[in-house]
């Protein structure tokens, strides 16, 4: 994605709320062995690339400094994934990301640590040349898509297969169907009960008997065909909306 | 205005430092009552493996006894008799390498390493222990540092009676204290005539020398080693000054009986510059680094595939640290009771010790010099809020702690 698609969206997403279950925390960078402007660059890249992710609520810099300060100016440091992972519940967050960046051996990298509010954490890291321009928003995508497709994923297979939207669907229409089926069934027989008893309304006609006769039986003839259909397609929405439920059964 | 901007961007850059290194490691004595040392010889192989990765040259005069050898094949082949004429020869020939780096406007920094026997002789003068005699004081000021091309040149002397070791070899010389000698190596007066020189001397009063055999090194240059890999870099900045050394060594012997920080150790930086950095991990280098995140804390320490130890710290909790390691290998990190495995394949390449594998690893014991070295070496931790308190013990306003500054907004 684009620089400013990314910022773009980055903008639209900060204008929605966020929610406990989409909202993310990006802690700022510590650093090491670079200088503070370079660590600031690239968290801003790394920021960028956060706000991009599809179910990613970013919360601003300014926000969580705020809020961290307001904390104590630091998160505690914890010695494993459970005590980060009950940071991040306390703070109200799905996700907490925090990183490293570090400037060893004449190269600018990061280590990412995406710690989930479930429990999982994941790592990643990457290398951001500082002569290539755009290239740190790059790679920090590309290494946060490494560690946040195991987080959905995981999500995903706690969660049942699917809304069943479908199957609703198919039943719903299919059950119209079938009443306007009825219904159509329902005329086609009177009318054809009145045609029945000496012409029914077509007994005054006189000399128009023959017509109006004709007339009315060509109606009651497409009451009884539009039935048919109606309730046929209604059987067949019936069944494919039973289908539909067993196959998104978890 | 394009000429004022190429003026200022020459302005501040900073000359490239090129680094250079001769170790003289020898285990043998010129008296006959100094017993060869174990270890000399592991320790001038490993001095050669932390600095040839980040150096221009580095020679090593040391004859590797056979189980230093087997420790690091074909290092032999690249060694020299630590005799006088090689000494002066491996000076001429880095001379002539530093002058030549002068001349292109790089700074050429000269680290020269001595670990093995010292003494002071009856005239008084210090002395440290070369294969065929002393290398005295005064050859020390006359031809190592007067002549020398170095813009910088970092003294590092761990001498026998420096050592902390497991395996008492007793009769050493009785006399006046090592302390005394290294200060009768080095008279001050002589060194103010050279503000490009920092030195780093173990300054050890012990009668007795101890070898210890966990780590087949002295303990003195392991902390040196441990400290230079990163292990000291205090505020972040991806450099080990003086003070952070200093510091470290300190906190890494407080709670040895045999050491108490500033008195047992000598380290002065260089009076051209305090500030002046004994290594620099932002460099480039063939190394790879071990990134030891926050919330890690405690005595870790890192072996190698050949169950060499090469670095050891108490690492403090609320800060990362990084530490370099050469390249590969396969390497333990451990801590009490449990260790994790992981390599380092390429330079540059960065592992993050928070994602490592733990399992659980028994240490072995090896009697009750080993447990007490064991127990006490490195076990109060080293971090800024140590290195706060230690400056301040010692009037010493402490360098830049900036990267302590997380919050930026």
């Amino acid at each position: 994605m684009s620089l400013p698609a990314s910022l773009l969206l980055m903008l639209l997403r900060m204008s929605a709320p966020c929610d406990a279950q989409t909202r993310v925390v990006l802690v700022p960078f510590e650093r090491l062995a670079l200088p503070s402007e370079d660590a600031r660059e690239l968290e801003d890249a790394t920021r960028r690339a956060v706000a991009a992710l599809p179910d990613a609520c970013l919360e601003s810099r300014e926000d969580t400094v705020a809020r961290l300060r307001g904390a104590g100016a630091a998160l505690a440091a914890c010695g494993d994934a459970e005590c980060r992972s009950a940071q991040a519940t306390a703070l109200g967050v799905r996700r907490l990301v925090r990183g490293v960046a570090l400037g060893v051996g004449g190269r600018r990298s990061v280590a990412l640590t995406v710690t989930d509010a479930r429990g999982t954490e994941t790592r990643a890291q990457f290398e951001a040349p500082s002569t290539t321009p755009g290239e740190a928003d790059a790679r920090a995508t590309h290494a946060l898509q490494q560690v946040w497709s195991p987080l959905v994923t995981a999500r995903a297979a706690r969660e049942p297969r699917g809304s069943r939207v479908l199957p609703k669907v198919l039943w719903g229409v299919g059950g119209a169907a079938l009443i306007a089926g009825v219904g159509f069934g329902l005329a086609a027989r009177s009318t054809e009960s009145k045609v029945s008893k000496n012409g029914g309304e077509c007994a005054t006609a006189g000399e128009a008997f023959a017509d109006c006769f004709a007339s009315r039986l060509d109606a009651g003839r497409r009451q009884a065909r539009t039935s048919n259909v109606l309730l046929g397609v209604g059987a067949l929405l019936g069944f494919g909306g039973a289908v539909s439920f067993l196959w998104e059964l978890p | 205005m394009g000429v004022l901007l190429l003026a200022g961007t020459a302005a501040s850059a900073a000359p490239e430092q090129v680094h250079y290194a001769l170790i003289v490691a020898s285990n043998t004595g010129t008296e006959p009552s100094q017993a060869p040392l174990r270890y000399a010889d592991d320790d001038g192989a490993r001095y050669y493996e932390l600095f040839a990765p980040r150096s221009r040259e580095v020679v090593l005069l040391s004859v590797l006894d056979a189980d230093t050898q087997a420790l690091h094949p074909g290092l032999a082949a690249k060694t020299r008799p630590p005799t006088h004429a090689a000494l002066w020869d491996a000076l001429a020939r880095l001379n002539g390498r530093m002058a030549e780096d002068r001349a292109k406007g790089a700074v050429p920094v000269l680290s020269f390493v001595f670990v093995g026997h010292g003494k002071r002789g009856a005239a008084g003068e210090g002395s440290v222990s070369l294969l065929d005699g002393p290398l005295t004081r005064t050859e020390l000021y006359a031809r190592v540092l007067a002549p020398s091309k170095a813009s910088f040149l970092q003294l590092i002397v761990d001498a026998c009676d420096s050592y902390f070791f497991v395996h008492s070899r007793g009769a050493l010389p009785v006399g006046p204290a090592y302390a005394d000698a290294v200060k009768g190596l080095l008279g001050n007066r002589e060194l103010e005539r050279f503000p490009q020189v920092g030195v780093v001397l173990s300054t050890s009063s012990e009668q007795e020398s101890h070898e210890w055999s966990a780590i087949r090194s002295g303990v003195f240059s392991h902390m040196v080693r441990s400290a230079l890999s990163g292990a000291g870099d205090v505020n972040g900045d991806g450099k080990v000054d003086y003070a952070e050394l200093r510091a470290f060594v300190a906190a890494a012997s407080q709670g040895m009986d045999d050491v108490r920080g500033t008195s047992r150790v000598y380290i002065q930086p260089p009076a051209l510059d305090r500030a002046f950095a004994l290594t620099n991990l932002t460099a480039t280098a063939s190394l790879g680094y071990l990134l030891v995140p926050t919330g890690v804390a405690g005595r870790l320490w890192v072996e190698d595939a050949r169950g060499i130890r090469v670095v050891e710290l108490h690492k403090e909790r609320e800060r990362p640290l990084v530490v370099s390691l050469p390249v590969g290998r396969g390497y333990y990190l451990r801590a009490s009771g449990r260790e994790a495995s992981f390599a380092i394949t390429r330079a540059s390449e960065v592992v993050d010790a928070g994602g490592l594998r733990w399992s659980d690893a028994s240490v072995a014991a090896r009697g009750a010099v080993t447990d007490a070295l064991r127990d006490r070496l490195f076990s109060v931790p080293f971090g800024p809020r140590f290195y706060r308190g230690y400056m301040a013990s010692l009037g010493i306003t402490p360098s830049s702690d900036e990267a302590d500054a997380v919050l930026v907004p």
